[in-house]
């Protein structure tokens, strides 16, 4: 049991991998509301790589094991881990098992590590019962947890907004909203237009995927993401890929579709060695799409080979630059 | 309309009764071979699992011998399998071949089941089906039976060549019974016939368990015949991991996989789907009951048995059971596992020798 006393509060970590892309406004604001001192990991860096490479499994996927780096990272400078274990964020929809296990994985990995693991499983309980209940592990004062989610939800609809609105990536939004550091982005570009589709966790990590998006602007390519589809599209598109369970590999499928419809160059999809979900659903999307616009699959690994992704990187972007000439 | 299924071990003959009874075209699949495994391969996704890459060679090999109808299994979840029918499907039609794959039984479509089996049997009725699902549910356990009984009695009797033809004899038998109703004495026999063969009176084998994924478990070729081996060693082998032990767990509601939830839950507080927490439960009650060593098997990079290792990392050590841990995919060489294999049944007698 978490203590805390008046005058100090108990530290909190949270790592900055995985669900940290998606999530954190909304946790980070619930658990200071509630009286946490929120500590965060810093962004991937050798020493976290490592630490996970050699604490992880063998054979988990690349995410998981920066994950495990970025705990090894935070252990001593927290009381205690947020790690929520996610079995799903939508009626009778599913994420990789790996997000069932997270809590448990480090728990076993960490034995000497307080895990705090709220269980969000929407097939089963509803947002709010999971947070309330966690929540009443530390307060008794019912309307202090009430405010806390409203302020985390409010906190979460600005960081979404952020990300459509502005066209930030998801880091940038964090640091808007916690520094006010503002970014200027160009509009109406008139170079190659691609879509970079992939997990947030592979995709804003500038250090696992090798700085990509940055190359990738050098290259004056206008990059597109998942956050810049319209909230309507996205849901049209994902109807009829309803037999993709796994949802966000549905967003980004649905993403992808939305994307092949709008006369942009090309899209990207990277993933991380060994992930389960996209094994499949980028073999489907790229049978699906293949035949329409030109895709690209990146695996990233741990073993960081820059000259063969840059290589690949360039010549998918030279490519299309020949052929949108051609025409 | 020709149908067909993927293979797992010998369930085969459980398959044949259960589309034979439903009056449909019905073949397995040619069994599965080198070039079953490399023509997967050579079609699949980059890193998928094992088991994806044999079921599609299965149903390559089917198509090549005109199955239309290409049945699946696996529902709606966080493992792959939910997922295979529909990127096997694409794949197939993306090499030529003109058919379809279903899901073999989604409760939640139970409608879309009907319809296919009208599609392929005009005369289908209820009491087909049930006798159907009677007959596969009864070869299923008989077959799960005499394996289990071989298992269990193998290093103690002495004449082996005698075990393994009476095996192949009552296979043979369950294959052609059609009566639900035969089964039972035909197993009972067989039971009778096993204990009436010559034992070793004071011999205490090495007594390995087998737990992991279900497909790499159960198809004996996905796991280089692991069994097999082992049974040369003069192992006694146990595998509680069975069709009629999913099956079973399925029909009581799940209570079966709670009880292991519970059993694993000082190592894996939550569900880690699919049956990560049962390898691990599962684990633990052979460290408790005396058992020597534990196997874990899986395909390359599956995901909840990953997660399942974490934990028996730690219930290795505070058990003190020897885990020996397997990863099986295309690339596997046979002779790496038969060495690893005796080496670890080397060093449990050893440790028996010692303790």
């Amino acid at each position: 049991m978490i203590q805390r006393t008046k005058s100090s509060f108990a530290r909190i970590g949270i790592p900055q991998a995985l669900l940290y892309y998606k999530y954190y406004p909304f946790w980070k604001t619930f658990l200071e509301r509630l009286g946490f001192q929120v500590v965060v990991s810093p962004a991937t860096n050798r020493e976290i790589f490592y630490d996970g490479i050699n604490i992880c499994m063998d054979e988990a996927c690349f995410p998981v094991k920066v994950f495990c780096g970025h705990i090894a990272a935070l252990k001593d400078k927290a009381d205690c881990i947020f790690i929520p274990r996610i079995a799903s964020v939508e009626k009778r929809g599913f994420l990789c098992s790996k997000f069932s296990g997270l809590p448990d994985i480090v728990r076993n990995l960490f034995p000497d590590c307080h895990v705090l693991s709220p269980n969000i499983d929407l097939n089963q309980d509803s947002l709010f019962k999971t947070f309330f209940t966690f929540g009443l592990q530390f307060t008794r004062n019912p309307i202090r947890i009430l405010s806390a989610l409203r302020a985390a939800q409010d906190r979460q609809e600005k960081f979404l907004n952020l990300m459509h609105e502005k066209r930030l990536t998801p880091p940038e939004a964090i640091e808007f909203l916690e520094q006010g550091k503002q970014f200027s982005k160009v509009f109406g570009f008139q170079g190659i237009k691609i879509a970079i589709l992939g997990h947030p966790y592979n995709l804003y990590d500038d250090f696992i995927n090798l700085d990509m998006l940055k190359r990738l602007k050098d290259m004056h390519v206008e990059i597109l993401t998942l956050e810049m589809v319209p909230e309507k599209r996205l849901i049209e598109e994902s109807r009829p890929l309803w037999n993709i369970y796994w949802t966000y590999d549905r967003e980004l499928a649905a993403a992808a579709m939305y994307f092949s419809k709008q006369g942009i160059d090309g899209i990207i999809f990277i993933v991380s060695f060994p992930c389960g979900p996209d094994s499949l659903v980028i073999d489907y999307l790229t049978r699906k799409l293949g035949q329409r616009i030109p895709i690209l699959n990146l695996v990233i690994d741990e073993h960081r080979g820059d000259a063969g992704f840059l290589t690949r990187l360039e010549s998918f972007v030279d490519l299309i630059r020949r052929k949108k000439h051609e025409v | 309309m020709k149908c067909s299924f993927p293979h797992m071990g010998n369930y085969y003959i459980a398959f044949e009764a259960l589309f034979k009874t439903l009056g449909m075209d019905f073949f397995p699949p040619p069994p599965i071979t080198k070039r079953t495994v490399e023509l997967g391969a050579r079609f699949s996704p980059e890193f998928v699992c094992l088991p994806f890459k044999i079921t599609l060679g299965n149903l390559i090999e089917a198509s090549e011998q005109g199955a239309e109808i290409l049945f699946q299994t696996g529902g709606r979840g966080a493992c792959r399998l939910g997922f295979y029918l529909d990127i096997q499907e694409k794949i197939l039609q993306d090499i030529g071949f003109d058919v379809q794959v279903v899901r073999l039984f989604d409760p939640t479509d139970i409608a879309y089941n009907w319809q296919i089996l009208k599609k392929l049997n005009p005369e289908i009725t209820i009491k087909k089906i049930v006798k159907a699902i009677r007959i596969a549910l009864a070869k299923i356990e008989a077959i799960d039976t005499v394996e289990d009984s071989i298992r269990r009695k193998w290093p103690y009797i002495m004449d082996k060549s005698e075990v393994e033809r009476l095996y192949r004899v009552t296979l043979d038998k369950i294959s052609q019974i059609d009566n639900p109703g035969d089964l039972k004495p035909l197993v009972k026999q067989f039971k009778k016939t096993l204990s009436t063969l010559d034992t070793h009176l004071n011999k205490s084998p090495i007594k390995i368990g087998i737990i992991g994924e279900l497909y790499v478990v159960m198809e004996p070729y996905s796991n280089f015949e692991l069994e097999k081996q082992l049974r040369e060693m003069d192992v006694e082998v146990i595998r509680p991991l069975n069709l009629s032990h999913i099956l079973k767990d399925t029909l009581y509601l799940r209570l079966p996989h709670r009880r292991h939830m519970r059993i694993a839950s000082p190592y894996l507080k939550f569900d880690c789907c699919s049956h990560a927490n049962d390898s691990v439960a599962e684990a633990i009650v052979f460290a408790k009951n005396g058992v020597d060593g534990v196997i874990h098997v899986k395909p390359h990079a599956c995901m909840p048995e990953v997660t399942a290792m974490s934990a028996l990392y730690r219930v290795s050590k505070d058990y003190n059971i020897p885990i020996l841990f397997f990863s099986f995919d295309e690339h596997t060489s046979s002779l790496g596992v038969r060495t690893r294999l005796e080496a670890f049944v080397e060093l449990l007698k050893r440790r028996k020798r010692c303790i």
